[in-house]
């Protein structure tokens, strides 16, 4: 409102409304008051650091046996964070959980391997075969291959082992939102 | 009030796109149907962290069953296959990729542009099985001269016969030292290379390359989310006069005439538009006779030995190339397949640890030790058309909109699995020639219609009892029906289909155009 015009309005007030009259930074200060305007708020982008993850999918013993094979499969080495501190195993109970049944069933029946009580190495002594394009006929050694590569990508995807990188490479990339 | 328009062209991608550009600056008004929206790309791609993303990069399990290109970045883009289902026999399963937008699945192409050759055109003068096309290679070559330069196509002029040269900007870039290797490996075999001959820019789209200059015309008109359900036909005359669409969002329905029918939207879609609408089955060989090119991703995977321990030399690595069909192009010995197969083969990169027979903290090692020393090969190979290779409309499954879908059946046969193991074998050859030590070698094919570059169903020819359309991608019996898009090719080498479908869809465009002109259509 140009200070002319303002001035008019005002001398045209009625006096009980002149008791209300402010100036014009005051004036300008309420024109712009944040609840009048479409506000950005900064918030959260998701819940990763702020809340603990519910595991939803597997039993506790399955649970210890996918954070024994994680540690296996990625431990913490110089200096850089292994699976566990990715939390891997929390991420794929979620992952598994969405996942088609058949996948279910051998991660469920892998799991109960990996908690037998037998020595690890020992079992994952399919992993040191040569690779073949094929996956393997044995389940086990299926299981075994699908989560090694599981657990890899899942904590290299992680925060805390691209926080961990020199150069934060592999993080960051062109997403696209849902178009209607 | 009833809209009766010119042209009706129905899909956005490279057959569309190149008919809109072509037919709008010829002076022709155009209305185009898409079945998707438009995509925004300064307000729907956004920059995130793959921790962000709510499955860690993984993507949601099972969205994309088919989809193996798919990730969680670009989830979005791809047709989603609950609303458009599909279906093939149990045990041979068939990956149809599609991608509903604006521009189709050039939005997402890989931009290798060769042009085919008479190897193609006339395959069965060269080894008797199939058809010929009903043009050579010279009818096309001045399209692709024009389409190259629209798509920018980068190459390196050779003067081999079974990927003609073209109009290139030139790429003289150096290759580095494991490349070269590699290049003498071949040139001792006998086996040609050259550079990629890709489009390239930012975007090398029909939305960016194609379509902004038809609407610049003032002579195109584009309706999004529009789902073509059928084409329809003036039964006095049998010739087409328009399309019945539904509205992606609200499912309303809508019909619009049109003159002309120009019908681009993808191999496989429109023989579905052309089966739901009971055209262009005079012959029988609608839906016969479909193809791809089989894919062997990773070949062979080998490791450059002077590139391990972590940081190969300046100079070592990088770069890639081309090897393009070096089988059967000449008499000789007889090989335990008909036609040939080409390459692509990339240097550096770390080989995914996947290959590496290890687990902690080995792995770890191993990975430091190859990092960037990788060598790969892929192969792509010629799938013959066959009859037994078919779509049609399924009796019970429809789209969400209540469109009857298709049944797709497509097998590979002995000759394509006799070129994928002939593929590894040279692979492995040409990689110990160089030096390199070979980590992972295989011959399996991924399932057809994976490489995205499925084609023929609706093919071309002179005999209208043994083909759809004519030699300008007309339909037969429906001379106001053109079909331009890859269900037109009646075979298709080892080559990335996309510059002919460009090239294909100009050709039969300005003939159109030429025809309208003199009111013969």
């Amino acid at each position: 409102m140009k200070r002319r015009r303002w001035i008019q309005t005002v001398l045209a007030a009625p006096a009980a409304a002149a008791a209300a009259v402010v100036t014009p930074d005051e004036a300008a200060e309420t024109q712009a008051s944040p609840r009048d305007e479409f506000a950005k708020l900064e918030i959260a982008g998701s819940p990763t650091g702020n809340a603990e993850p519910l595991h939803v999918f597997f039993s506790k013993s399955e649970y210890a046996a996918l954070e024994r094979l994680a540690n296996a499969i990625l431990p913490p080495l110089n200096g850089k964070p292994g699976a566990l501190d990715a939390q891997v195993p929390a991420f794929l109970d979620f992952l598994l959980s969405q996942s088609p049944k058949p996948r279910q069933i051998l991660y469920r029946e892998g799991l109960a391997r990996i908690g037998s009580g037998q020595p690890i190495e020992q079992l994952l002594k399919p992993l040191s075969a040569p690779w073949t394009y094929h996956a393997p006929l044995d389940p086990f050694a299926k299981f075994l291959r699908e989560a090694k590569q599981d657990i890899l990508e899942a904590t290299f995807n992680s925060r805390e082992w691209i926080d961990a990188r020199a150069d934060r490479r592999g993080g960051a990339g062109t997403y696209y939102l849902a178009v209607d | 009030m009833k809209q009766d328009h010119e042209v009706l062209i129905i899909g956005s991608g490279a057959s569309g796109g190149m008919a809109a550009f072509t037919l709008t600056r010829l002076g022709v008004k155009c209305l185009m149907l898409d079945a998707g929206p438009q995509l925004d790309f300064e307000r729907q791609r956004v920059m995130r962290n793959v921790y962000d993303l709510p499955y860690r990069g993984f993507g949601r399990p099972g969205r994309f069953p088919h989809v193996t290109q798919a990730s969680e970045w670009d989830a979005n883009v791809w047709l989603d296959e609950t609303q458009n289902p599909y279906s093939y026999p149990k045990d041979d399963p068939y990956y149809w990729v599609r991608i509903r937008m604006i521009g189709g699945k050039t939005l997402k192409w890989g931009r290798a542009s060769w042009r085919l050759s008479d190897f193609e055109f006339k395959g069965k003068d060269h080894d008797g099985f199939g058809e010929n096309w009903p043009i050579s290679y010279a009818d096309l070559a001045p399209y692709y001269d024009r389409a190259e330069p629209l798509f920018r196509v980068a190459g390196r002029k050779e003067g081999f016969a079974q990927i003609p040269d073209g109009v290139f900007i030139s790429d003289d870039s150096h290759d580095p030292t494991s490349v070269r290797r590699f290049l003498d490996s071949a040139k001792r075999l006998g086996v040609p290379t050259t550079k990629a001959r890709r489009s390239t820019g930012a975007l090398a789209s029909s939305v960016n390359r194609l379509l902004p200059e038809a609407l610049a015309t003032g002579n195109l008109t584009i309706l999004p989310n529009s789902i073509v359900r059928e084409l329809t036909v003036d039964r006095a005359t049998g010739l087409v006069n328009g399309a019945s669409f539904i509205d992606r969002v609200s499912k309303r329905d809508y019909h619009v005439g049109a003159r002309v029918v120009v019908l681009g939207a993808s191999t496989l879609e429109s023989q579905r538009i052309l089966m739901n609408s009971g055209l262009g089955g005079a012959s029988g060989v609608l839906g016969h006779y479909i193809f791809d090119q089989f894919y062997v991703k990773n070949v062979v995977t080998a490791i450059v030995p002077e590139a391990k321990g972590g940081k190969p030399p300046r100079g070592l690595m990088g770069g890639g190339g081309y090897i393009p069909r070096f089988r059967n192009l000449k008499p000789g010995p007889a090989k335990p397949f008909i036609r040939g197969y080409a390459y692509d083969f990339g240097s550096g990169g770390t080989p995914s640890p996947q290959l590496l027979p290890s687990y902690g903290e080995a792995l770890m090692k191993d990975l430091a030790e190859l990092a960037g020393s990788g060598f790969s090969m892929t192969t792509m190979g010629e799938v013959l058309p066959r009859f037994e290779n078919h779509c049609k409309i399924s009796p019970t499954l429809k789209d969400a909109w209540g469109i009857p879908s298709l049944h797709i059946e497509h097998k590979y046969t002995d000759n394509e699995f006799a070129m994928g193991k002939d593929s590894m074998n040279t692979a492995e050859e040409l990689c110990h020639g160089a030096g390199f030590e070979i980590l992972a070698k295989h011959w399996e094919m991924v399932p057809p219609g994976e490489s995205i570059h499925e084609l023929g169903g609706c093919r071309m020819g002179s005999d209208p009892k043994k083909s759809v359309l004519n030699a300008f991608n007309q339909v037969h019996d429906v001379k106001n029906l053109f079909v331009p898009d890859g269900s037109s090719f009646v075979s298709g080498g080892s080559q990335n289909p996309t510059l002919t479908i460009l090239a294909l869809s100009m050709r039969a465009s300005e003939y159109l155009a030429e025809r309208m002109k003199r009111r013969e259509i």
